[in-house]
């Protein structure tokens, strides 16, 4: 009980020091509102051209502004934090602390996601409301299931970020991994459903846990079935776990290889 | 002028230098960005794959063209003039002083003095692109290098604009960011999926039309008027930028901090 309360506590701070950086948080919303504007104005293109298999525009748009909640919630800067501490040593510090120190990262970054999930998903409701209007689609029966889901992609989001950022241990610069892992996520999921790409592709991606980051539960949320939506939340929870175990197995590989000098 | 020129050659060779100094991080870094931007390469093909023919009046190459542009653009813009993006940091802290303190043009001083690594991806992204798409047509490598050199300039004309604010307004990097995500954003989808007052603005504030789709347009339906009219627009708004700055500047007030520039 004394353990889950001091990594309560690294929350509370995280939620506290996050919430002093208001213009960081404004400017946010600006390039949220942004990337939802212009996404919106491309699809209106496509959709003037033809349909899409599955999803109307209305879908669509809706399922843009998930995702993007999901990328903006999720930007915490757990990667970049862990690089620089990695990199410049300054781990040394956060390993003297009584705390372990994967779930002092998850613990921070709980706080700032949960500032960030209440602001975007306020922007996000006022966005899609105003740009095309209630989504039919969804009942009030998915928002459990949703909620879970959301849950799952930000742990699993964030073990994997914990990986990229603890493969500074071994890799010069790990810049490139992370861009790679970015750029997996926008193709299976974040930009596009899975049930856009080519069937091969889509089964792939349907067996690749990236895909369970952003397009899990977007889908849920635009397109809910009870059935569907369960399969793909218990997905979601075997990816979360592994990536979690990986994390902690990593971690203690990286801390065998660890030199700490003082000075 | 042969001294502008040789600043920026001294300038080029000194960063590509520190730049091969760390080589692995120097070619993972432009491998990521290449990569990066292949991811809406793919997009597009899947869009297209949905829909097939053109969208906005764009078809899947006619998009590779302006992606080629803007990438490589974008590319040469922070190859050469990456420090552009820090000035308002170098406003806030008084660090500017270093370079008013040299004895060569204040601008060009503050533009070549640092380069990006992932810039080079995204500069030869371009260039690949066009290799496998457009590589038997000399004239859509004609209208691309005049595109780059376009999309270049006019790029860190935006960016020397939108931090040049900090010289009235203090720290203004949100502007600048803006500003950045406006252009790319204009540049890389077809400019008819924008309302007409958006594309007014893409062909006046942020000038992603003279720099992407005009080059797309002339190659497709050459006009002198449009080759004439984009080369002048982006000549004036270059001074334009140029003379803001320095109107800035005299804005400037000295701190007491201390800089060593290595």
């Amino acid at each position: 009980m004394r353990k889950t309360r001091k990594y309560a506590v690294i929350a509370r701070v995280s939620f506290s020091n996050a919430l002093a950086y208001r213009v960081s948080l404004l400017s946010r919303f600006c390039f949220y509102t942004l990337f939802i504007m212009i996404f919106m104005s491309l699809w209106r293109a496509i959709y003037r051209e033809g349909s899409v298999h599955g999803y109307d525009y209305t879908q669509i748009v809706w399922y843009l502004i998930m995702t993007e909640f999901v990328g903006f919630a999720c930007g915490t800067g757990v990667f970049n934090n862990m690089n620089d501490e990695v990199k410049s040593g300054s781990i040394a510090y956060q390993l003297c602390r009584p705390t372990h120190y994967v779930l002092y990262q998850l613990a921070n970054s709980a706080g700032q996601i949960l500032l960030n999930m209440m602001c975007f998903g306020l922007l996000a409701a006022v966005l899609g409301l105003v740009l095309v209007g209630p989504l039919m689609t969804f009942t009030v029966a998915g928002l459990p299931p949703l909620l879970l889901s959301l849950l799952f992609s930000f742990l699993l989001n964030h073990f994997f970020l914990m990986l990229i950022g603890l493969s500074a241990f071994v890799l010069e610069d790990n810049f490139a991994l992370f861009l790679i892992y970015q750029k997996l996520n926008f193709m299976l999921g974040m930009f596009l459903p899975v049930e856009f790409l080519p069937p091969w592709l889509g089964q792939i991606a349907e067996n690749l846990p990236f895909s369970y980051i952003y397009w899990a539960p977007a889908k849920i949320f635009v397109r809910f079935s009870p059935d569907t939506c369960w399969e793909l939340i218990t997905r979601q929870g075997a990816w979360t776990m592994a990536a979690a175990l990986l994390a902690f197995l990593t971690y203690r590989i990286c801390m065998n290889r660890l030199q700490i000098n003082g000075g | 002028m042969c001294k502008h020129i040789k600043i920026f050659k001294c300038y080029f060779k000194l960063n590509l230098a520190s730049a091969l100094e760390y080589r692995a991080s120097f070619f993972t870094q432009a491998f990521g960005m290449a990569l990066s931007n292949s991811s809406f390469i793919f997009f597009w093909w899947v869009a297209f794959g949905q829909i097939g023919g053109t969208i906005a009046g764009y078809s899947f190459r006619d998009v590779l063209y302006i992606w080629a542009i803007a990438s490589s653009g974008f590319g040469a813009a922070h190859i050469l003039f990456a420090n552009v993006t820090t000035l308002t940091k170098l406003i806030v802290t008084g660090e500017l002083d270093t370079y008013l303190l040299q004895p060569c043009n204040v601008l060009m001083n503050i533009l070549c003095a640092k380069t990006s690594l992932p810039a080079y991806g995204d500069f030869l992204y371009g260039f690949v692109i066009m290799f496998i798409f457009y590589s038997g047509n000399p004239m859509a490598w004609m209208w691309f290098l005049w595109g780059v050199l376009l999309c270049g300039l006019l790029i860190t004309a935006v960016n020397l604009a939108a931090h040049t604010f900090s010289f009235y307004w203090g720290e203004a990097s949100l502007i600048g960011q803006l500003a950045t995500e406006f252009m790319i954003n204009f540049s890389i989808y077809p400019e008819k999926i924008y309302a007409p007052a958006v594309r007014a603005i893409m062909y006046s504030l942020i000038p992603a039309g003279i720099a992407v789709h005009v080059p797309l347009r002339l190659f497709t339906r050459f006009s002198w008027g449009t080759a004439l009219c984009a080369l002048g627009g982006a000549i004036l708004y270059g001074a334009a930028c140029g003379f803001f700055f320095y109107k800035g500047l005299k804005r400037y007030e000295s701190g007491n901090a201390i800089v060593t520039r290595l």
